[in-house]
């Protein structure tokens, strides 16, 4: 598919990279959030990136809605977007969790549908660096990727009791890390002591989209100490 | 010493705290949110004098009951309800002086869902991420409860007895749409039908979504399970996987996997929003240029709407009010404050 601006009602585009996630789709609507909101587009409110295209919104007084359409098509037109990127420009998280037993009750059912051991699949999660798609579904709540492909299990057939915040799902070789209490159908393998949403915070949201993100096996005992319980940041260069 | 302010004694289920909303965090998984109805909270803004900013109290088609702490100035605006100051009923869209123990009743809605009560300089309450609307889906702000008391941010001042005209817009039953990055997913049956048939919002709506009824078409189902996840806007009409249509209001999600086969232009949002449960109405393609035509005209006119605030005739007095003047001989008619 061919990158595309077009309206979505009278004051957005959807600037769209493909109709299914890839990581250079992904990586392409990232980089082109970054190019739009360095251009500074007078009458832009937010851009908003989704798995494989990118919301742009706009205040109709300040910007001719066809004249934003034009800014976003020029943009888009300017440049090969979906191309082979190895330039990091994220930051690197590396985030504690506890994987199995009551933090995380589905282990076990999603170790039998990948078909390994549970602490092959405690060391595969935890080994792979895992990219931050796009938040949604509650404030602060990423969607990473991506997990080898015998983790392309669907999601449950009936949505849980809400899961606490800091919990890691699993579903469809994708992660999400719940920064809310939210009710999902996703296999809860790990909870984390991190908050992924703080309110009271000037910024209070860990994640964004673009940074790459690792998780780290510690032990319950752990979880009730400080040190193991924050995150650990790099910046890449 | 009481806190000035009015205290909640009954609030109906489904009443929030709303400004603006809070944009540009959609990117961090929370939507603009704001008052529903941006025009019916903005009446009662001029109506106090209050700024852009100033939260009201949204009700969802049921008010209320409060008792005044002190002597302060409120307003009503949004969707027209049953509002009584110490027993009397008083016409809505106007500003009002309570007395300090006054009772305010707000009961049903004549016509329309979302009511605002407003207080001299709005609401306060501890802004969340430069906003104080509660936020449904995302559970940011406050969710008043019985017990306890709305605060004005400003004291009284003297400027009240004002009120506004009847907007005109709840008598409309077309709702003008225009055409998404999805609608070529769908079947020409399935879009004929979007404009061709008669709609109502059933009682499954809140401000996060609206269920619609269509008892004449059922738009083709499971189109969905093979949709990623895209970024909303409020005004979207998503068809889930059942084939029923669903409206995404202010509180949305921010992603949405249903593919969406229209969205409600800007200036018929609020009017969509007010639509009573059961009330038929149809959807009609239009252009870009007749609707941000139809965007600027609503500007144009929320802009003249502080001319247009008229002197409220001489209130009638309560019972209340009756224990502090003097009686002096003359007669009201109870139909005189009719003016909604």
């Amino acid at each position: 598919m061919n990158p595309s601006a077009q309206l979505m009602g009278d004051h957005a585009v959807l600037v769209a990279f493909g109709s299914r996630y890839s990581k250079l789709a992904n990586q392409a609507v990232l980089r082109f959030d970054r190019e739009i909101r360095r251009a500074a587009i007078p009458g832009i409110v937010e851009t908003v990136p989704g798995i494989c295209s990118l919301l742009v919104r706009f205040d109709t007084e300040q910007v001719h809605t066809l004249e934003a359409l034009e800014k976003c098509r020029t943009l888009l037109e300017g440049q090969t977007w979906i191309r082979e990127d190895t330039a990091e420009v994220g930051r690197k998280l590396t985030i504690p969790a506890v994987y199995g037993g009551r933090h995380g009750p589905d282990l076990a059912t999603l170790a039998k549908h990948v078909g390994c051991t549970q602490e092959a699949l405690v060391a595969c999660h935890s080994r792979t660096w895992l990219n931050v798609l796009c938040l949604g579904f509650s404030p602060g709540t990423a969607y990473l990727a991506e997990l080898p492909e015998e983790y392309d299990v669907p999601r449950k057939e009936t949505y849980s009791n809400p899961v606490p915040a800091g919990s890691v799902l699993v579903a469809n070789r994708q992660t999400v890390f719940a920064a809310t209490e939210i009710r999902t159908g996703w296999w809860r393998i790990a909870t984390s002591p991190t908050k992924g949403f703080r309110p009271e915070l000037q910024c209070p949201f860990l994640f964004s989209p673009g940074d790459l993100v690792r998780f780290e096996a510690i032990s319950e005992e752990q979880l009730e100490q400080v040190k193991y319980s924050q995150p650990r940041i790099e910046n890449a260069a | 010493m009481l806190p000035k302010g009015l205290k909640i004694l009954d609030l109906a289920p489904g009443a929030t705290i709303q400004d603006g909303g809070r944009p540009g965090y959609q990117r961090y998984g929370v939507t603009t949110g704001g008052a529903m109805d941006l025009p019916g909270l903005v009446e009662g803004q001029i109506l106090l004098d209050n700024d852009r900013n100033a939260a009201a109290l949204e009700f969802a088609g049921l008010g209320g009951r409060f008792v005044s702490h002190s002597r302060l100035a409120i307003a009503t605006s949004g969707a027209a309800m049953v509002l009584k100051l110490g027993g009397q009923t008083q016409p809505w869209r106007c500003s009002h002086i309570i007395e300090a123990g006054q009772v305010v009743e707000i009961g049903q809605c004549r016509w329309g869902v979302y009511g605002y009560l407003h207080l001299q300089g709005g609401i306060e309450c501890t802004p969340v991420l430069g906003s104080r609307s509660t936020h449904i889906m995302a559970r940011l702000g406050w969710t008043p409860q019985c017990g306890e008391v709305l605060e004005p941010i400003s004291d009284l001042s003297t400027d009240s007895g004002l009120c506004l005209p009847t907007p005109e817009y709840f008598e409309e039953r077309l709702i003008r749409i225009l055409p998404g990055p999805q609608t070529p997913l769908f079947s020409e049956d399935d879009i004929s039908a979007l404009i061709n048939s008669a709609f109502s919002i059933s009682w499954s709506r809140n401000r996060i979504g609206a269920r619609l009824n269509c008892t004449e078409h059922i738009f083709a189902a499971g189109m969905g399970k093979s949709l990623v996840s895209a970024p909303t806007i409020a005004g979207d009409i998503q068809i889930s996987a059942d084939g029923q249509a669903t409206v995404l209001m202010a509180d949305c999600q921010p992603m949405g996997g249903y593919p969406r086969i229209a969205t409600i232009i800007s200036a018929d949002f609020h009017k969509f929003v007010q639509l009573q449960a059961g009330e038929e109405f149809c959807f009609a393609w239009t252009t870009l240029n007749k609707a941000l035509t139809a965007h600027s005209e609503l500007r144009e006119a929320m802009a003249r709407l502080p001319k247009r605030r008229g002197q409220l005739p001489a209130r009638q007095p309560s019972l209340s009010d009756l224990m502090h003047h003097t009686l002096i001989s003359g007669a009201v008619k109870g139909d005189d404050f009719e003016v909604d």
